[in-house]
């Protein structure tokens, strides 16, 4: 395999590795909230707080960490009590974080060139560094899906019981918008900012077409979301085309090529 | 039967401007089996969930086994709910025997899996509502009375000290009701404390110790007799309820009556 002998790539498709799997699981929890547009929203703010970074001087994604947790804050307290529904609040911040971060990009002098990076990836930019972090941020939320399944579990499925039976509720719900904030990290380099939330839709919805039964769905999501990561990189590095795109599309095809087929064939 | 288990005190709710609860004040002690009635929108659901902690009261405090139910911690796993209209994605990926062991989650505990001591609760639980068949199906693929036993079995299977019951019948055919009632009635004998709402006084007033009228303020009576007898039916449901009986069971017809401002 030609495509091994670059260490780059070989750092990408480790990374592509923890990316596909982590995704995919993370994936499940977010499409049977209803979160991908939200999940859409707080990956876009992540450009405001990339360039709040730059423009304070602070480690930009770290910022962007922080950021993005603070939006799904932001975006929970508008809607509690149903005073704002919920796609408009994840539309005024969608906007205003991008709105911030062209802005304080313009009030910095000099165009930096690396913001095209994080907004659509680039693999060729994945450092010894980044893979040490990608295993470190892998690490933390695999654990905390684990450790959390049951309670993630019931709080999408009856949040009113869980609450009855004591679960931390919002707590959870907090905790799966930063998992999605960390996630962008991890996924920055090979997909960018801008398409990080087809990770975290498509192959899960791609499963559930195929499953009514949760592990299952899992599976399924991680096999898929594996097999297009990997297979996208692979794919761009010979088409010599953008990785996070051809990623997003191979899944795109994988999704619509199942939503095509006849239903017995899906089914169990 | 001697010490209290539930205690509201003082309780006064509303949705502004509307007064839901006037002042509720209840006692239900260990073991005992109290049925709540009142007309639509007399506040029982509101009631229930204040009970559960769902909601918190502007006025008054409730308490379950001497704890203020805000600090109730772990006591919670022994509270069986049923509710009136379950927020339930029914499109959600996981089968019946699985959703009713989500009943058990609070006792299972953080990061621990279900044991088969667990599953053998959850067969019980589907036993009792003759659903063990379904165990498989998903849930989405229920009907609206099997749906309603599931969530009857989901309170079951944690093997509750305390059962709540909001109108659990509605939706079931009359001899799985009739089964239900039964059941209750052996729980009840197990010692186990059970509050539920019905809109069928002749069926609850046969199986219940108290009977509570509630309609903004709350009147309990220890003897459930003299509900259908004395004429406080008519005091709350207003002078339109009208009684049918055919064969021993009567049943309430209720017109709706503006609520009180
Ligand atoms: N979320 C809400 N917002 C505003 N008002 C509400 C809300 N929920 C209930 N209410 C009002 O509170 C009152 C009591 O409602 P509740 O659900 O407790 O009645 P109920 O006794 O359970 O009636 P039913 O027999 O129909 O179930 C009703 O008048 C209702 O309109
Ligand atoms: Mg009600």
């Amino acid at each position: 395999m030609e495509i091994l002998r670059f260490a780059f790539m070989q750092r990408a498709l480790f990374i592509g590795l923890i990316v596909g799997v982590l995704g995919a699981t993370l994936g499940v929890f977010v499409v049977l909230k209803r979160l991908s547009f939200m999940g859409a929203g707080i990956s876009h703010a992540a450009f405001g707080g990339i360039a709040l970074g730059y423009f304070l001087g602070w480690d930009p994604i770290l910022t962007a960490v922080i950021f993005c947790i603070s939006v799904g804050i932001g975006i929970s307290m508008l809607i509690e009590n149903n005073r704002i529904k919920e796609d408009t609040a994840v539309g005024i911040f969608f906007t205003s974080t991008m709105a911030l971060g062209i802005l304080l990009i313009g009030l910095k002098e000099g165009y930096n060139i690396d913001l095209l990076g994080y907004l659509f990836g680039n693999i060729l930019a994945v450092s010894r560094e980044d893979l040490v972090i990608s295993l470190a941020i892998g690490v933390i939320i695999a654990f905390s899906l684990y450790f959390f399944f049951k309670e993630l579990v019931l709080s999408i499925l009856d949040p009113e019981m869980a609450r009855v039976i004591g679960l931390p509720v919002s707590f959870l719900h907090h905790l799966l918008v930063a998992l999605f904030a960390l996630f962008i990290v991890i996924s920055v380099r090979i997909v960018g900012i801008i398409l990080v939330s087809a990770l975290l839709t498509i192959p899960a919805a791609t499963a559930l077409q195929w499953s009514k039964n949760l592990r299952k769905v899992l599976v399924l999501s991680s096999i898929d979301s594996l097999g297009c990561v990997l297979g996208g990189l692979a794919l761009s590095y010979y088409l010599d085309t953008s990785p996070g795109a051809t990623i997003v599309i191979l899944a795109t095809v994988v999704f619509f090529t199942t939503f095509l087929l006849p239903l017995p064939l899906k089914k169990k | 039967m001697e010490e209290p288990i539930i205690e509201v005190k003082n309780v006064s709710f509303c949705y502004p401007p509307l007064e839901v609860l006037e002042d509720v004040s209840l006692t239900v002690k260990k073991g005992e089996f109290l049925a709540i009635i009142g007309p639509n929108g007399g506040g029982k659901t509101t009631l229930l969930k204040i009970i559960l902690g769902l909601l918190k009261p502007q006025k008054g405090e409730v308490y379950i086994a001497g704890k203020r139910v805000e600090e109730l911690g772990k006591w919670r796993s022994k509270i069986g709910y049923v509710p009136q209209t379950a927020q339930i994605d029914y499109t959600f990926p996981i089968t019946v025997e699985e959703f009713v062991m989500t009943g058990r989650f609070g006792l299972i505990g953080l990061g621990r899996k279900p044991q088969a001591h667990d599953w053998e609760m959850v067969r019980k639980a589907l036993r009792e509502v003759k659903m063990e068949e379904w165990n498989k199906k998903q849930i989405g693929e229920l009907s609206g009375g099997q749906r309603q036993k599931i969530l009857i079995a989901r309170s079951l299977a944690l093997e509750p000290e305390i059962l709540i019951l909001d109108e659990p019948t509605t939706a079931v055919d009359p001899e799985s009701s009739e089964s239900f009632y039964e059941l209750l009635l052996r729980l009840h004998e197990q010692g186990i404390t059970i509050i539920t709402v019905s809109h069928d006084v002749g069926v609850v007033a046969q199986y219940a110790d108290s009977i509570a009228c509630l309609n903004r303020r709350l009147i309990k009576h220890d003897r459930p007799e003299e509900v259908i007898r004395e004429g406080v039916l008519e005091e709350m449901y207003g002078r339109e309820a009208a009684f049918f009986h055919h064969g021993t069971i009567p049943h309430i017809v209720v017109r709706e009556t503006p609520p009180e401002r």
